[in-house]
């Protein structure tokens, strides 16, 4: 039977995720130069690089927990680095970490999520995995702050944007052994 | 996050209420900032389950869109702010009025640029198991793959639409006007006429097919009696039922309709809304899409 409403859902319920097929009209190297560009709009500040290589662990400890927190979740790989990403860029704005620094990380894959999911991380989720140290009203509250900080411009170039365009020009020049080593 | 609101809502002062929709209302404000009119569009909240997860998912996907998309045809995303799952999108304010918040806005600005608004930020309210008795207006758009449930498709769906969209202003009412989907695809299929598995390989295997009486359908040139061949040409390639033979917009620009004579007006000679009694007249007509019909005006003369 019809359904009431036939509405263009992103998401088909169970059945696996749909994907766009590879199209040649956008790929190549004008895409990559494309990218190159817009990956500058999201460099975080010089400043910011420089006191992050001075004390690395800091970062680097809620960076893995954000990594831990997406495979725990089943996220896809697209969100771990747009998460990075995100984070990066508020703290370069800010340059201090937030009361709590893994609701902070937490909010940012939020977002990631959102911007690249199908079936998004809920609230919840990203509540109970950092062991309720932070509510999901306050998780809600991060994610306006975050998204305030970058102006909304939230969807920034990650490497992972790149990498189907190199294995593209690779496969293109017939070098089919070291592409079935990088994979 | 209260500053930024708190900021934001001192830098824009509003003036005056523009419209209301299903799923934002309007307001005409001054950005105090650059001392410039602009349009604040503030989406409403969606159901409580929806604001547990924060902002609205495919709101966010917009904004993208919107912040990378810069065209002369699309319409300017100036700012935007938040505030709880609100979220208030500051627009270039537009010479025509915003009053009829349609998913397929089309707008024009003070110099008579056509401006396209509002695509696709409907779908952010969508829920597939909510009855949605306000999808009428896009409905009225939407092409037959989509009706029949395709989960695949392309930019097919927006050229049906565009026929849609055209004819519409050759009739000046919706074309296919339906009031169920099911109704829709009756109405499609009654001026087109029914698709048959020839003409239309795998329509059958769509996932919501059903089998619909035959309907030998109108030739358009009755429907459409006004237009010249070149436009029906134009309107029979738009309205193919099988979406990979359906006219792209590459294909439909290289049609002869759009080379043909009278070339179209220049947009700063337009017609202003309010400023004619040709515009009052035409303000009377319910559901005419007067914005563009401005810019098809010396097209239309035939």
């Amino acid at each position: 039977a019809l359904p009431v409403s036939l509405w263009c859902e992103d998401s088909t319920g169970g059945s696996p995720q749909l994907r766009a097929r590879w199209d040649p009209s956008v790929s190549g190297h004008r895409v990559i130069q494309r990218l190159l560009r817009l990956e500058e709009r999201y460099m975080p500040s010089m400043l910011y690089v420089t006191l992050i290589q001075r004390d690395p662990q800091r970062r680097e400890e809620i960076a893995k927990w954000a990594l831990e927190v997406c495979c725990d979740c089943g996220c896809d790989e697209a969100v771990f680095p747009l998460s990075v990403s995100l984070m990066d860029r508020y703290l370069s704005a800010y340059l201090s970490l937030p009361v709590s620094p893994f609701c902070l990380a937490a909010g940012c894959i939020l977002i990631a999520s959102k911007l690249t999911e199908c079936e998004t991380v809920t609230a919840d989720a990203l509540c109970s995995a950092a062991e309720f140290s932070f509510q999901p009203s306050d998780l809600r509250e991060m994610e306006r702050v975050i998204l305030a900080a970058l102006r909304w411009d939230s969807a920034a170039v990650t490497p992972q944007d790149f990498l189907p365009h190199f294995l593209s020009s690779i496969e293109e020049r017939g070098e089919s052994e070291l592409l079935s080593t990088l994979r | 996050m209260a500053l930024d609101v708190k900021t934001r809502a001192k830098r824009y002062e509003k003036l005056d209420f523009l419209g209301e929709g299903q799923f934002a209302t309007v307001y005409k404000a001054r950005d105090k900032v650059t001392d410039t009119i602009v349009a604040i569009k503030k989406i409403k909240v969606g159901h409580r389950t929806e604001a547990k997860d924060g902002i609205n998912r495919t709101a966010l996907r917009e904004i993208k869109l919107l912040q990378e998309l810069h065209h002369p045809n699309i319409i300017g995303l100036l700012d935007a702010f938040g505030h709880k799952s609100n979220i208030s999108l500051v627009f270039d304010f537009m010479e025509t009025d915003l009053e009829d918040l349609k998913p397929n806005n089309l707008l024009l600005d003070g110099s008579g640029v056509l401006k396209l608004a509002d695509f696709g930020l409907a779908k952010a309210f969508g829920s597939p198991n909510r009855v949605y008795t306000h999808q009428v207006v896009t409905r009225w758009y939407r092409s037959p793959e989509l009706l029949f449930g395709a989960r695949m498709y392309g930019v097919g769906v927006d050229m049906w639409a565009v026929g849609c969209i055209l004819a519409e202003l050759l009739l000046r009412i919706p074309f296919l006007a339906g009031d169920s989907d099911l109704d829709q695809l009756t109405k499609i299929f009654e001026a087109l006429g029914t698709p048959t598995e020839e003409t239309w390989p795998g329509m059958t295997n769509l996932p919501d097919y059903v089998s619909f009486k035959i309907f030998p359908g109108t030739p358009l040139e009755h429907i459409f009696s006004a237009a010249g061949d070149d436009l029906l040409e134009l309107l029979q390639g738009l309205f193919t039922f099988n979406p990979s033979t359906r006219t792209t917009a590459t294909q439909a620009l290289k049609m002869r309709y759009f080379s043909n004579r009278p070339g179209p007006t220049p947009g700063a000679q337009l017609p202003r809304p309010n400023s004619s009694v040709e515009a009052l007249r035409e303000k009377e007509t319910v559901g005419l899409k007067r914005k563009i019909d401005a810019v098809m005006k010396k097209k239309l003369i035939f």
